[in-house]
């Protein structure tokens, strides 16, 4: 199914609303960008208290800057390098974070990474769509992947099993990120 | 608690993004601004959204307002936007000749043989997270 999004936000030219159409599913689409959106959800539970808000702040943020220079065209080599960087790192949190550790660290990462997101969706904003309405909907599509993130990471606090399962999950991710590294290696190569 | 802030979270993030979707999706000339729409569909497209607008911050002072019982509101908010969003299920079944597609290029998914349009995805997602917002905070109170 998400293989067969792009067709559909790539497609949908019709009308004013098919920039928040394509905006929206921009970020479901691709992968790196799936499983690193869930993945801030997830840490920003693990952290607890006020992280669950400001770690996924943090990002959408941050990818709204980094949409602003994608949509001006400014140039950022290796993006996509960091893209792939920010699952593995990401899958790394889902591993080690826990309450009582310093949010600092995973929520400058956390921004930083958002930044680059934010940059790729805005460099491949179709044509013909509306910047706002494209934004608006990568940001609601983001902030529901946090959320999703969330709710994975409250229902894994209820059993043992499931926070263990979880921290399997994220060295799962963490292999992912190597792999979606590895390619960007290959493609810049 | 923590928990319960995390559900009220989720179904104010349901409500406000349902509006301005909903809004920003009708507002213009595929929908409310349509010259081959009969005025009165457009009349009833306005009254929709402008009803969905309001009742969106009568739901979100519902869900935060200080109370004794926050469950309720819970429940009333989870009820609202069911209300709102399943309609999206069934009403091409319920009443003939209706289309969730505004227009007949619009892109649709197809899964297995079901075709899904834009705004049915939508519609699920919305209700997805109705369903676990609920749930969490049923799983809240449980323990409380």
């Amino acid at each position: 199914m998400v293989l067969l999004l792009p067709a559909l936000a790539e497609a949908h030219t019709g009308g004013s609303d098919t920039g928040l159409m394509a905006g929206l599913m921009h970020p479901v689409f691709g992968p790196d960008h799936l499983l690193a959106m869930i993945s801030v959800g997830v840490v920003s539970v693990q952290l607890g208290g006020d992280n669950i808000w400001r770690i996924p702040l943090a990002f959408v943020g941050a990818m709204m800057v980094g949409a602003v220079l994608g949509l001006q065209q400014v140039a950022l080599p290796y993006a996509e390098l960091g893209i792939a960087a920010s699952v593995l790192v990401l899958g790394m949190g889902i591993v080690i974070a826990h309450r009582g550790m310093s949010p600092w660290p995973i929520t400058a990462h956390v921004a930083f990474f958002g930044a680059l997101h934010g940059y790729a969706h805005g460099a491949e904003i179709p044509r013909s769509v509306s910047p706002a309405l494209y934004t608006l909907g990568f940001v609601i599509s983001t902030s529901v992947l946090h959320i999703f993130g969330m709710i994975i990471g409250e229902v894994a606090t209820m059993q043992g099993w499931l926070s263990k399962g979880l921290r399997f999950t994220g060295a799962a991710v963490t292999a992912s990120g190597v792999a979606f590294l590895l390619q960007s290696f290959s493609g810049t190569a | 608690m923590r928990r319960n802030k995390l559900c009220k979270f989720i179904l104010s993030f349901v409500l406000v993004v349902g509006a301005i979707v909903s809004t920003a999706v009708d507002w213009n000339t595929t929908h409310l601004f349509n010259p081959a729409w009969h005025p009165h569909a457009r009349f009833h497209d306005a009254l929709f959204l402008l009803f969905l607008d309001a009742t969106t911050l009568v739901m979100l002072w519902l869900l935060w307002r200080r109370s004794t019982e926050p469950a309720v509101a819970i429940k009333a908010v989870a009820l609202y936007s069911a209300a709102v969003w399943t309609p999206f299920l069934y009403i091409e079944a319920l009443i003939p000749g209706t289309s969730l597609l505004a227009s007949a290029d619009v892109p649709v998914l197809r899964v297995a043989g079901m075709v899904l349009a834009p705004n049915l995805i939508i519609a699920i997602v919305m209700i997805v997270l109705t369903i676990a917002g609920y749930w969490l905070a049923r799983d809240a109170s449980a323990d409380a």
